[in-house]
């Protein structure tokens, strides 16, 4: 959706505990952002990786361990981002969604009317051993607006190497 | 906020409604006064030269080649008044090879700061929801990427749902 000057844009950022998400977050600030946008910060628990982990569901006081402590990063996450906002005098919310990662964040953005997205390109999900950016791939190809993804000089570093795996 | 120092953005540019509209939504949502804007052009030459028919005749072949770069030249100054009329400083590259390739080492030698591309070219292959290039570049660039999409892309997809077997 075009913005007038002063039209309010409403931004959807995929968002987790990791620096790539920072990255993101920063590179909005400087080179995107505009006054009036309202930033949506999708965050995702990750609580399938948990329950999906063979090995551990044998032992129900290890799952809820498991659990909590999800929990607790997801407060940890929406405080720090909370206050960077602040910082930055944005105003916006946090969304925290069940489910996988990519889906959420396009739903969001669907739900929201968002006119873009912005997102990292790793560490966006527990299964870290997949293709480089498996989830901003699957937002990119699922999206109905413009997403930018912040991708950082050290991906490259790794790219390389996941990126045979690909082929 | 800081006032940002220049920027270089790298825009790819083919001419298609796709990449026209990533170039008018990034000028309408990004754009900054000083931003220093590079169009990467990325002639199709092989397309010429891969239709089997004119393999036989030499003359043919030197003939759609050099109409090929005609219309390169003026697409070129096409792109060139894009940015004069848009009162953006900035320059036209237009580089031969592989177009997603040559998209991100353009971007790497301006010392890009952003990737503005579209999500389809003029490319008639159009069996994915992406086109390759796009997301060649979203792979390799080293820099951030703002892939344009627009909701009227999505009625394309609905062509190849019937046949595409993932299902979202």
């Amino acid at each position: 959706m075009a913005a007038d000057a002063g039209h309010r844009r409403v931004v959807v950022m995929g968002i987790d505990d990791s620096e790539f998400s920072e990255y993101a977050f920063d590179f909005y600030l400087s080179n995107v952002c505009r006054k009036d946008d309202y930033i949506i910060l999708v965050m995702v628990p990750e609580y399938g990786t948990v329950i999906a982990s063979p090995g551990i569901l044998t032992d129900p006081i290890v799952v809820t361990e498991l659990i909590k402590e999800e929990e607790h990063k997801m407060q940890t996450l929406i405080k720090k981002y909370s206050s960077k906002m602040k910082e930055a005098h944005l105003g916006g919310k946090v969304k925290q969604m069940t489910g996988k990662v990519g889906e959420s964040i396009v739903a969001a953005a669907k739900e929201e009317d968002a006119a873009m997205i912005v997102m990292g390109t790793r560490g966006m999900g527990k299964v870290r051993r997949t293709f480089i950016g498996s989830v901003s791939d699957y937002v990119i190809h699922h999206s109905h607006v413009p997403v930018l993804v912040c991708r950082h000089k050290d991906h490259h570093k790794h790219d390389h190497h996941d990126h045979h795996d690909h082929h | 906020m800081t006032t940002a120092p220049v920027r270089n953005v790298a825009i790819a540019m083919d001419g298609s409604e796709y990449a026209d509209f990533a170039f008018n939504w990034y000028m309408e949502n990004v754009h900054r006064e000083h931003d220093h804007v590079i169009m990467v052009h990325c002639p199709e030459y092989h397309t010429v030269v891969q239709s089997p028919m004119v393999m036989t005749d030499i003359t043919v072949v030197t003939d759609l080649l050099q109409e090929e770069e005609k219309k390169t030249k003026e697409f070129l100054e096409v792109l060139g008044n894009k940015l004069k009329h848009a009162g953006i400083g900035g320059k036209v590259k237009s580089v031969g090879g592989n177009a997603g390739e040559v998209v991100v080492r353009v971007a790497d030698e301006e010392k890009a700061d952003l990737i503005v591309v579209g999500t389809r070219g003029m490319g008639t292959l159009r069996r994915t929801f992406v086109g390759s290039v796009s997301d060649y570049i979203m792979h390799h660039s080293h820099v951030p990427v703002l892939v344009c999409r627009h909701k009227d892309h999505h009625k394309d997809h609905h062509g190849h749902h019937s046949q595409h077997p993932l299902k979202h």
